[in-house]
């Protein structure tokens, strides 16, 4: 074997070699590196998570329009509860009516579906915060699903849509991240001509904004906002979105409105994964 | 160059990277100062060349598989291995070939070698993923808008290295540095 075959300058370069043609080759033929992250993630984790908790503690998350009374926050949070419990109720009731019309025509219902939660902390982000991807530990093993898994804080504000799930970890896209689309939405009225339906697409500054209905009137600053979206999954449904924080009227009469959420993506410590778990026909789960 | 020494301190500054940027980042901008590239800029500075690009190389590695960005469906994320590498490595050579000319104890020093390290970084980066999206339909990447904002990292990551340069400065003996280098003509205390 020829001297200085392996010798580090020699190596260096062939290693070099090796990740410019990682660095350029498509998708679909460096896939196989996922599988080499979760355990780097593993033992990066030690140092991770603590890191997270006391960057949480030393910045608590700032919760818009919150009351320093601990009653009047408890009592926001509890009217939070009703109002998305009576969104999903709201929703599920259409849902309902269609699927009884469904019926009606001859169509099977083979199965139906229920939300497990799951209580996971927020560990980090990516090294790359383009995208604004929150770091969950929480993976498949507990039961998330890519894509059909949200994650909410409190349990009923929407924080974004698992993206992506390993082992141990899943990453979570904020719906008010510019990459996250366009989300179906009810805005919520107190004089029960409502919920009035809109459209909302991410502003990139941590809001989101959409127009309203035609017929849609009654809109106040501070109303709450749910999901209502039939391209997220179950778990999202009802889930609230923020408040009105701005609304003002276009030249064609519409109503654009500004929603902002409750508690900023980027400051969540905690969250609830809500994932989708099958029912039979029978009533039992799996 | 004690590895272990530096695998150690690497672990630690990756996972303080990991677990503060989100909190550290400057409101919802995505600009957040990288503490693992004032590590590569401060082996740079410090460590034989070979060597430097090594740990450059090790630490690109590591931050490009905790790097995701979202696949172009906005479904699914990929991990793409080498841009931030390369980065690492070509800024790291580019401090190696600078560092006779500077000071290494002055705080300043490190501010600017690790936002001049973080640029380098930042325009691989985007020039790597920039190629790729030519080509690999998985992954959509709007250059402009992005490297304004690594910009701001890299800066931000410059005046992150005033607080940290110092402490790595202080682990010094540690690294089994000391001695290793003497600047042609000059005498070892300019190291």
């Amino acid at each position: 074997m020829p001297r200085g075959l392996f010798s580090p300058t020699r190596t260096l370069t062939v290693a070099t070699l090796a990740l410019v043609v990682l660095a350029l080759a498509p998708h679909r033929t460096t896939s196989w590196l996922r599988g080499i992250k979760t355990p780097v993630e593993f033992v990066l984790s030690p140092v991770q998570h603590p890191t997270s908790i006391i960057a949480h503690f030393l910045r608590p998350p700032r919760i818009h329009g919150d009351s320093d009374d601990e009653t009047i926050r408890a009592l926001r949070l509890e009217l939070d509860r009703w109002r998305a419990a009576y969104a999903e109720t709201d929703g599920r009731i259409l849902e309902l009516e269609r699927l009884l019309r469904d019926l009606q025509s001859g169509a099977a219902l083979p199965s139906t579906l229920d939300v497990v939660q799951i209580a996971a902390p927020v560990v980090g982000a990516p090294s790359d915060l383009t995208d604004g991807l929150l770091r969950v530990r929480a993976g498949f093993d507990r039961g998330v699903v890519e894509r059909s898994t949200v994650a909410a804080t409190r349990g009923v504000h929407l924080v974004g849509r698992v993206v992506e799930a390993t082992r141990g970890m899943c990453s979570v896209l904020p719906v008010t991240s510019r990459r996250a689309g366009l989300i179906d939405a009810v805005v919520l009225t107190a004089d029960g001509l409502g919920p009035w339906a809109c459209q909302l697409e991410p502003a990139g500054d941590g809001t989101l904004v959409g127009d309203m209905v035609a017929e849609a009137q009654g809109l106040v600053v501070g109303q709450v906002v749910s999901v209502r979206d039939r391209a997220w999954p179950i778990g999202a449904q009802g889930l609230i979105l923020g408040r009105l924080s701005a609304i003002e009227t276009k030249p064609n009469g519409r109503l654009r409105i500004v929603v902002t959420p409750d508690q900023p993506a980027s400051t969540v410590g905690e969250v609830i994964l809500r994932s989708p778990r099958m029912i039979d026909s029978g009533g039992s789960t799996p | 160059m004690n590895w272990v020494v530096f695998l150690l301190v690497s672990w630690v500054t990756l996972g303080l990277e990991l677990g503060l940027r989100p909190s550290i980042q400057l409101g919802d901008s995505g600009m957040a100062p990288s503490f693992a590239l004032i590590l590569v800029a401060y082996i740079a500075l410090t460590a034989p060349r070979v060597t430097a690009l090594w740990a450059a190389m090790l630490i690109g590695i590591v931050l490009d598989l905790t790097s995701e960005r979202l696949s172009s469906s906005g479904m699914s994320t990929l991990t793409i291995v080498g841009p931030t590498a390369l980065g690492c490595m070509l800024g790291a050579s580019a401090i190696t070939n600078l560092r006779a000319m500077v000071y290494r104890r002055s705080p300043i020093t490190m501010l600017m070698l690790a936002t001049l390290l973080s640029v380098i970084v930042q325009i691989v980066v985007v020039a790597c993923l920039a190629a790729r999206s030519w080509w690999d339909p998985s992954l959509v990447f709007h250059a402009r808008p992005e490297f304004a904002a690594r910009l701001g990292s890299a800066a931000y990551t410059g005046v992150a290295a005033l607080v940290v340069g110092p402490v790595l400065n202080f682990l010094t003996p540690l690294f089994g540095f000391i001695g290793m280098h003497q600047p042609r003509g000059g005498s070892a205390s300019r190291w």
